[in-house]
């Protein structure tokens, strides 16, 4: 296969926009990001950021309309999937890159049985036999920790635990091996400790499969252990993006520091309260000409308001999207505040 | 807390708040915006226009009224649509128009007066129901379905017999009153509101269901817990509350009504003469549909324009209060 | 499952006889009587009569003689139709009714669905707004309006059509399509309306990121979903199914059960009344329960305990 500079994936100034009763909804506003074969990135932001429509972008899944993707490259394994026939998309959606959603509880059809959701996948990308596709999901729920798999793969999803679903959704998405795995907000809408046996097992199946993963969560917590890189989304825009070890360490941007403030640390502050980032997301039918995160910034100045800050290269794979990005990074060499 | 209480105060238009447009006034907007539902807002404006001046005007340009009938001894008095009587005119020489218009009047009506009344009925029952739950909640609901298993047209007509002629109530009586009076026209009154008597059940059972899911809401925890009395928080609290689905409803309940105000009158139960309503001109026009089709499709494509339009009214209203199928 | 369809087909017995009871009050309460509305009796034969028919004894016990008869499925004799049991007449003129409301109901589940999955896949298509527009027409024109004017037209100017009465199939054809407009229209409507909430719900979005293709996608994941409104309004429609066709039955001169209730409601013929209202009441039950139990096949959430 015919690999695009060594990487899996590479998304190219993608816009995707919504129109709406209120005007013109920027979801995605000019993104570009790369992904190398077994490489996890997490991408990070609050909701409206369009994180998650980004990623609906790459398996052509925005509801067309309101949604349009209006420009942009997503180039996967050598194919501009834009360009590619509808048919020519279903064979990679599934069998390729396959995804998991937030809900396990409405992400899963009610009225089917799990084997039946499970096999349709295999009998369509692999050829299975209706045999084969049975044993086959059988496997998978056995991989993904499912007790009693031979019995519960002929329950419905309402007889599993919201946990034990999400586990279901990684079964069905892991089934034909695809390359890359996206998954969006897999923990969202689960228990703490269900979360952190998700992640593990997401992290687990990802090094056995060498399946590459793109991890799109508002929680900064989540990507730390298991992403090579994070990019950081706001407003459709990316503010930054950097190696996950130096984004932690050395974030250069000023919405970047917010949300490490805002990651609670039991090693610190002990009854102080919680930092949180002032204001809400704007809104991205009516967006300032500046910084659309000057409103809210601690640092903003007069420039801000008035012009669009440049996305700064801070060195090879660091970049941030601020006025003061420089100025950002070097006091964030002084440990943090 | 943090000094950025100044968020709000620049940069008016994306400023994240909220903008205070009221429910009303934004299903409203809404409303203005779907084209098939202005639509039918100005055609039944325009058919409550007609009906209510149209009869007025044309006695007072051509002298034709309802009741007129030609002196003249002509065997046949039907006579198709002509400049002088554009819908032409009925077996007995009645210009079919000045019918058309006046019988609008009590279809309109049977739409109002039966709907308001189904309205009450049907909001105060579910909402008791609802409300107090539990067994009596369980014997209303089962009334509710033993009257629903019961055909209609006798309810009816037992009503039109219990209360029909000398025994007529005499608020009903008043209210005929208003608008003529007599033996005749007590008798159509009394239909109306037979007709919203038997059209309640389903209003009961979406007012039920809204109260059911409302009251344990915590703004109903908050009046009890403030002491505010039981009939204070069904009607003042929890009631205005279920508005949406039950508007929605009610402007589907007219359509409906008339529909079987004219289905009575084909069967001879409803309206009858001297007294017309599009149904039973309709009625009255299939008799003789091979001959003188006009008789039946004039009166019968204005109801069916009224009905599409006060449909379409709905349908519009629906997604207007309904901010479940508000587009992304 | 077993124990939910025996519960529920037993209440059915004691609501029956409520919906029996209350319109056996009903006819009590309208001044009046049979007798009354036929033309005048000498006093000798009236009383006669009513020795005969019980109407001499207290109302309780008229009350319970009904019950009992009713009890034991003996509806009695019609008072209009001298020497004709209750029984029989509704065997005679029931078979005409369900004949065209059955197949009115399938001509409107075929139109209905058709019409309002692809509406749904093509919304805002010519073919959605063309189908809407029409299933709106179907609710809005009366069905006494449309029959005659099918009549008018196919019957009158193009001699295609039989105009009315009971024949072979062409016979059926306008009183059925008759009927069926109507439906048909609402079917369609609530197909649309349930498909396309179906189709943006969530694990649609899951079944399309799999790689399937639309026709599976609608098919297999959307249509159980889409279609739930449609199974819940079969139940009501069946119903008032059976009130409709008396509508087509005296268009098209029908000798349905439908005319025949609306005739001993006016000539007050109480027994052919009870026995109509018990039969029709039973039927509509049966219907609500088989909806309910159909729910349990297409939804597997549901329960039965």
């Amino acid at each position: 296969m015919s690999e695009n500079n060594g990487n899996l994936l590479t998304v190219n100034d993608l816009r995707t926009y919504f129109q709406t009763e209120d005007g013109t909804v920027k979801a995605v506003d000019g993104v570009s990001f790369q992904l190398t074969k077994g490489e996890t990135i997490g991408i990070v932001g609050e909701s409206g950021s369009g994180k998650s429509v980004a990623n609906l972008s790459i398996m052509r899944l925005i509801p067309e309309p309101p949604g349009k993707i209006v420009n942009g490259d997503i180039i996967f394994d050598g194919q501009d999937v834009r360009k590619l026939s509808i048919e020519e998309v279903r064979k990679i959606r599934g069998k390729r890159i396959a995804m998991i959603f937030q809900d396990p509880m409405t992400s899963l059809n009610p009225f089917l049985k799990i084997s039946t959701q499970l096999m349709e996948v295999t009998q369509l990308h692999l050829g299975h036999t209706k045999k084969q596709a049975y044993d086959h999901a059988v496997e998978m729920l056995r991989k993904v920790e499912i007790p009693d798999p031979e019995k519960r793969v002929d329950n419905y999803p309402h007889e599993f635990s919201g946990g034990m679903r999400q586990r279901v959704m990684i079964a069905m998405a892991l089934s034909c091996q695809p390359e890359l795995l996206i998954a969006d907000e897999p923990t969202t809408a689960l228990d703490v400790t269900i979360q952190a046996q998700i992640l593990e097992l997401i992290k687990e199946l990802k090094d056995e499969l060498g399946t590459s993963v793109i991890l799109i969560t508002h929680d900064l917590g989540v990507v730390a252990g298991m992403t090579d890189k994070i990019i950081v989304m706001y407003a459709g825009k990316i503010f930054e993006s950097a190696p996950t070890g130096e984004l932690f360490e050395r974030p250069a941007n000023p919405y970047t520091k917010g949300l490490l403030r805002s990651v609670p640390d039991p090693a610190h502050e002990h009854g102080a309260p919680l930092y949180q980032i002032p204001g809400l997301p704007p809104d991205v039918a009516h967006l300032p000409p500046g910084c659309p995160f000057a409103e809210r910034c601690e640092r903003s100045k007069e420039i801000c308001e008035r012009e669009f800050p440049p996305f700064v290269q801070i060195n090879e794979n660091h970049h941030s999207l601020c006025h003061f990005a420089k100025e950002v990074y070097a006091e964030s060499a002084g440990g943090g505040e | 807390m943090k000094e950025d209480i100044n968020t709000q105060g620049d940069g008016a238009q994306d400023a994240p708040v909220v903008k205070g447009t009221s429910l009303w006034k934004d299903a409203w907007k809404r409303l203005l915006k779907n084209k098939l539902a202005v639509f039918g807002l100005a055609v039944m404006i325009l058919m409550v226009l007609a009906v209510g001046l149209g009869p007025f005007i044309m006695e007072w340009t051509s002298g034709i009224t309802p009741d007129y009938i030609p002196a003249n001894g002509d065997l046949i008095r039907s006579f198709p649509p002509s400049l002088q009587h554009p819908m032409g005119t009925d077996e007995a020489g009645r210009d079919l128009l000045a019918r058309v218009l006046q019988g609008g009047r009590i279809s309109l009506m049977v739409g109002i007066i039966s709907t308001a009344v189904s309205l009450i009925v049907g909001v105060s029952y579910g909402a008791i129901a609802g409300y107090a739950g539990g067994r009596l909640d369980n014997v209303m609901m089962r009334l509710v379905d033993i009257i629903y298993a019961i055909p209609y047209i006798l309810i009816v007509i037992v009503l039109l017999s219990v209360f029909g002629g000398e025994n007529i109530p005499s608020w009903i009586g008043a209210m005929s009153e208003v608008f003529g009076g007599g033996a005749g026209l007590n008798q159509i009154f009394l239909l109306f509101f037979a007709l919203g008597l038997v059209s309640w059940l389903t209003m009961a059972r979406v007012v039920r269901g809204q109260i059911l899911s409302l009251k344990n809401e915590e703004f109903v925890l908050a009046a009890k817990s403030t002491g505010v009395s039981t009939p204070a928080i069904i009607f003042r609290h929890l009631v205005p509350n279920a508005l949406g689905p039950v508007i929605v409803y009610a402007t589907l309940t007219v359509p409906s009504v008339m529909l079987t105000e004219a289905f009575l009158s084909f069967l001879g139960i409803g309206v009858q003469a001297p007294y017309a309503s599009w149904g039973s001109l309709a009625s009255d026009g299939i008799k003789n549909i091979a001959i003188f089709p006009w008789q039946l499709i004039f009166p019968g494509v204005t109801m069916a324009l009224t009905l599409f339009s006060l449909n379409f009214l709905g349908d519009g209203l629906r997604d207007a209060l309904d901010p479940q199928t508000r587009k992304f | 499952m077993l124990k939910f369809i025996l519960k529920r087909l037993l209440i059915i017995i004691p609501m029956a006889l409520l919906v029996v009871t209350v319109t056996w009050g009903l006819i009590r309460i309208a001044p009046g009587n049979f007798y009354s509305t036929e033309r005048k009796l000498p006093p000798a034969i009236e009383e006669n009569i009513r020795k005969k028919y019980g109407l001499d004894k207290p109302w309780y016990v008229q009350y319970g003689t009904m019950m009992g008869n009713i009890i034991r499925l003996d509806f009695g004799d019609s008072l209009k139709y001298q020497g004709q049991s209750v029984n029989e007449i509704i065997r005679r003129h029931f078979p005409y009714s369900a004949t065209i409301g059955l197949l009115a109901y399938i001509l409107a589940l075929i139109i209905g669905l058709f019409a309002g999955i692809v509406a749904a896949l093509k919304q805002n298509s010519a073919f959605d707004y063309g189908s809407m527009a029409a299933a709106m027409l179907g609710l809005s024109v009366p069905n006494f309006v449309l029959g005659p004017i099918l009549v008018l037209f196919f019957s009158l100017y193009l001699y295609w059509l039989p105009p009315a009465r009971w024949g072979g199939p062409l016979y059926l054809i306008m009183p059925v399509v008759t009927l069926a407009a109507i439906y048909a229209a609402y079917i369609a409507r609530l197909t649309r309306a349930g498909m396309l909430e179906v189709m943006r719900s969530d694990y649609i979005r899951t079944a399309r990121a799999k790689g399937l293709d639309e026709k599976t996608v609608l098919l297999k994941h959307g249509l159980r979903g889409g279609i739930v409104p449609v199974v819940s309004f079969t139940g009501p429609a069946l119903a008032s199914l059976l009130a409709g066709t008396v509508v087509v039955e005296k268009v098209f001169a029908i000798p349905g059960l439908g005319n025949m209730f609306i005739q001993a409601v006016l000539n007050r013929d109480e027994p052919l009344i009870l026995g109509i209202v018990a039969f029709l009441s039973i039927l509509i039950m049966i219907f609500n329960l088989a909806v309910d139990i159909s729910y349990g096949f297409l939804d597997p959430r549901i329960r039965y305990e």
